[in-house]
This record gives C-alpha cells, structure tokens and sequence, in this order.
C-alpha cells in the first residue's frame, strides 16, 4: 500500500465519522518497538518506529486503521548477507458489537517492505473477535484474537494457519480523553513453500509493542 | 298600692330607656311630647305624639313617635292602643327590637303582642360570600313575624331571577346559586333582594340591596414535581472493587497464553514486548481498581423515575382539563350592602 493510498484511508476514516456523527473518535500517536523472525533463527530483526491509529464507534460499529512505520535491523549484525529494511504495515478492520463487551471484525492486513526482497511482503484478510472493556472512567482494556486467512506473500507460499493476538491497554486522567495506551501484537503466518516438490515450512512472526497516547472525543 | 307601685316602675324604667337619641328631634312637637314623656306626664307624652304624628314627619322621627305612644299607651294600661302604636313602630321599622332585661315586661309583652298581630319582614341576613355560579350558593336568610307565604327574588343589572316561594312560620333560608333565569352567571353591579310576606289579604314587600362581582376563576397552577415524591438518581457508583484488575489479569494471562501457545518453535518469541505488554495492562487493571468506579445505571430508580413522570403527566393533563373548565366558570362575589331595608305593607 502506498503512502498516498494510507493516508487517504486514515482521511476517510475520519470524513465518515465526522460525517455520521460519530458517538465517539480516537486518535493516536506510539512509539513502536519490534520483533521480527522469518523461517529459523537466521532470519532475526528487531527495531522500533512510528504508529498512528485512528478507531471510530457509530452506535454498534466501529472502524479501526492502524498504520506502523518500523526500521528493523538484523539481531545478528555479523551476518553479511542479512541487510536492514524498512515495514510499514496497515491494517483496517470494521466491527459490529455483538454484545455489551464483545465484538466481531472482519478487514485485512497488509505489510510492505523496502527495500522488497529484505523480507516478506504479506497481505491477508482477517476475521476476529473483539473484547473491549470499560475498566473505570478513563481506563479500558481491549484484547482481540483474530484469523488470517487467504495470505498472500511476496515470496510466494501459503499460510493456511495465519494468526494474530493483541492486547491494549489505556489509561487517562478524569474521563480520558487524553491517555496513556500501550498495545502488543503477536502475528504468526505459517507459512508453506514447496521446493523441489518438497514442502517447506516457513513460518513468519513478529510482535510488536506500541507505547503512545491517543485523544478521545 | 301595688298596682301604683308597679306602674310607676314601669314608668321609671322606660323613661330611662328611652334612647338617648329621643332627645335631639328635630320636629317640636315631638320634642314636647319626649320631654313630656321623660316628665312622667305619659298623657301629655301621648297626646303629644299624636300631634306630632299629624304633621311632617321624617321616618325617624314617625318610628320615635309611635314608640312614644306606644310606651305612653302601655304606661296608661291602654294595652290596645299600645298595641297599635307598636304595629306602626314595626310596620316601620320592622327590625325594632327592645331589651326585655331591661324594659318593664309589661311594655315587652305588648310590643310581643304587636309582632304576633303584624306581618313583617322583621329580618334579612346575608354574608359576604364568594363561590363559583352555578357552583356554589350564597344562603339568604328571612324571618317574618307570622306564618305566611314568602316569595323572594332577586332584580339588578345582569337581569332577573325567582329564588323561589315557601309558607314560612318564623324564618327560612333561601339559597342562590349565581345564575340569573337565563341560566348565566349574574353580571357585575348592583342587585335587589326582594322579599314579598302574604297572609290571607295582609301583603308586606321588602327589598335589600346588594352587590354583585363578577369575576375569572382562579386556574390552579401545573406541577414541577409530585408532592411527597422526588426523583431517585438515575445511575449509581458502585463499590470499589478488585474486578477491573482480575479482568486485566484474566485478559492479560489469555493473550499470553494465546501467544506462548502460537510460538514457532522454530523462531521462539521475543518475549521483551510480550512483557511489557503484560506487565502495562496489569498496571492499568490495578490503577483502574483504585479509581473511583464509573456510574452505572440504577434500573429500579429509571422505572420509579419514569413511574412518578408519568404520575406527573397525568396529574398535569387532570390539572389542564380542569383549568380549561375553570376558564368558562364565573366567580361571584356578593356583599351585602347597609343601605337599610325599604317595604311596606299592602
């Protein structure tokens, strides 16, 4: 996805809510840090970066956009062959609340890396449940578990288990418009290449850790 | 002797009664025949009276001289005379009462005998009163001196009305109800009493003026709140409890978990970020049990709120049709007036 293409994706995200009327908007900055292992332990990276968020509730539905910008470096830097490359990765998903606390979403997930062949490129659908707790007034908790289904990798492959858990947590003064958020990411792909008619197993997996503040309205 | 003894007594004690108001006639004659009178020459006084009768009279002054000729009679043991002078005191003035504790009884007696003999409207009382016409009623209350057919009605401004016709012995009570006899409420301005006593051919007419307000009806004021009843908060804070932070824990240990359980072995997890993640939720769990816990909504005080709402509603829409009613209402307000009574026999 490019630049342009994300930025319009965020911008329309915030027409819609501010065109509907939206009961309630958030908007966030973090800091970002990261972990990134692709097939064995060869392929290692860590490093940090940019996110903003943007999630926007309309009586029983919600829209969530999520943009990471990270510079990951090789964990072993002795290694020649392994070079630094840059992931930004998006990730757009409507919800419907189902009942008071839970909710199921469904959007997709899309990662780009420069320079490309540094690591894989993925894009994948994703269908999850969401639960989202009111803590106290300015306190909540969001844990999400989702399937990453149809994955698609620059690299060719298949992932038929495609996984993501995250945990989010956030906390403010008073009523919270102004918090404190802290949100972790663990992605898995199991991914499946054949070489040489023999099936690999190539699995990729990341996490990430963002510490930021968000606004509320 | 007694019989002297008696008479001079009764002699003595109507003189001292005598009002003091005797004293200042404006007609001489009757001057004469007061002083006379309060001489204890009763012949002179009688004959005086008569004279004065005869001539120019106001009507003050006529009711004083037959109350001279009557004390005068009864003084002379002219029992009949007396009487009759009495008839014309009470034919004039037919309220005239006098103190039997302190008028010889002989003179009482004989004014007794004289109201038994006279029909007269001899009372007419009505209290200022304020009531809705068609309503309420203001009770007029009539007395005559001997049984007779009493008919009263009532003439002014806003036009005529019969209150009706009764044979009375002693006094009755008649009540009016506001309307005229075209059924509406009277209209502002001055009213007549009147008061017609028959019996066989003797007739006596009186009249008493009146007056009459009328007037909007007062509309009662629509309700803010129940009486009695307040409204019940909406949502209540609940206790502080440690569930904010077994819901962090809870979800925290399942993220964990999840990921722990979803780890390639082959790549093992960068557990720094899973930590962290961990260890921050666990921190806003606890700091969420120690903040004050959010309002929640109270559903036995809505239902009672919503309840007494619609008490409120419904007592508004009672007080609304009634005011609507109130505004078609006349209030009357009558008030007697002292101008004094004027009748007369026919």
């Amino acid at each position: 996805m490019s630049r342009a293409a994300r930025a319009a994706l965020v911008a329309a995200s915030l027409a819609i809510a501010s065109v509907a009327g939206a009961q309630q908007l958030s908007v966030g900055l973090a800091a970002a840090g990261a972990s990134y292992r692709e097939q064995g332990s060869s392929l290692r990276f860590q490093g940090g970066g940019l996110a903003a968020h943007a999630d926007v509730v309309w009586r029983r539905f919600g829209l969530r956009a999520l943009v990471s910008r990270l510079g990951l470096e090789p964990e072993d830097g002795t290694r020649p062959t392994l070079e630094r490359f840059d992931l930004t990765q998006a990730d757009v998903a409507l919800r419907a609340r189902v009942v008071r606390e839970f909710s199921v979403e469904a959007g997709f997930v899309r990662r780009a890396v420069a320079p490309a062949d540094a690591a894989q490129e993925v894009g994948a659908a994703r269908v999850g449940v969401v639960a989202d707790y009111a803590l106290a007034p300015g306190a909540s908790l969001v844990a999400r578990a989702g399937y990453l289904a149809g994955a698609r990798f620059s690299g060719g492959g298949s992932a038929p288990l495609g996984a993501d858990l995250a945990l989010g947590a956030s906390y403010g003064p008073g009523r919270g418009r102004i918090r404190g958020t802290a949100d972790f990411e663990f992605q898995h792909f199991g991914r499946r290449t054949t070489t040489a008619g023999h099936r690999l197993d190539v699995p990729i997996q990341s996490t990430v850790l963002r510490l930021g503040v968000a606004f509320a309205r | 002797m007694i019989a002297r003894a008696s008479r001079l007594l009764t002699i003595l004690t109507a003189a001292m009664l005598l009002p003091a108001a005797l004293a200042a006639q404006k007609n001489a004659t009757l001057r004469r025949a007061v002083d006379a009178y309060g001489s204890l020459e009763y012949g002179a006084a009688v004959s005086g009276a008569k004279a004065a009768l005869r001539e120019r009279l106001s009507a003050a002054d006529q009711v004083r001289a037959y109350e001279i000729l009557g004390f005068g009679y009864a003084a002379l043991d002219s029992a009949r005379q007396a009487t009759e002078a009495f008839k014309q005191l009470l034919l004039l003035d037919p309220g005239r009462e006098l103190d039997p504790t302190r008028i010889s009884p002989k003179i009482t007696s004989l004014f007794a005998l004289a109201l038994g003999q006279v029909l007269v409207v001899r009372q007419f009382a009505l209290d200022s009163a304020s009531f809705v016409a068609g309503r309420g009623d203001v009770p007029l209350r009539v007395a005559v001196t001997r049984a007779a057919r009493v008919t009263v009605r009532l003439s002014g401004a806003g036009g005529d009305v019969d209150l009706g016709s009764a044979l009375v012995d002693g006094g009755t009570t008649v009540r009016w109800n506001g309307l005229m006899a075209n059924g509406l409420p009277a209209a502002t301005g001055s009213y007549r009493a009147i008061v017609e006593a028959s019996a066989g051919r003797e007739r006596y007419d009186a009249s008493f003026p009146l007056r009459v307000r009328a007037g909007a009806v007062d509309t009662v004021v629509h309700l803010t709140s129940l009486p009695g009843y307040s409204p019940m908060p909406e949502t209540v804070v609940p206790p502080r409890s440690w569930r904010p932070f077994a819901i962090a824990g809870i979800a925290a240990a399942a993220i964990a978990g999840g990921t722990m359980a979803l780890e390639s072995t082959q790549l093992r997890g960068a557990r720094r970020e899973l930590s962290v993640g961990v260890g921050t939720t666990l921190v806003v769990g606890l700091l969420a049990t120690a903040k004050r816990p959010a309002p929640v909504r109270a559903e036995a005080n809505v239902r009672y709120n919503a309840l007494l709402r619609e008490q409120l509603a419904r007592r508004n829409a009672e007080i609304a049709g009634e005011n609507a009613q109130r505004r078609k209402q006349v209030m009357l307000t009558v008030l007697p007036l002292s101008q004094p009574a004027a009748g007369g026999a026919k």
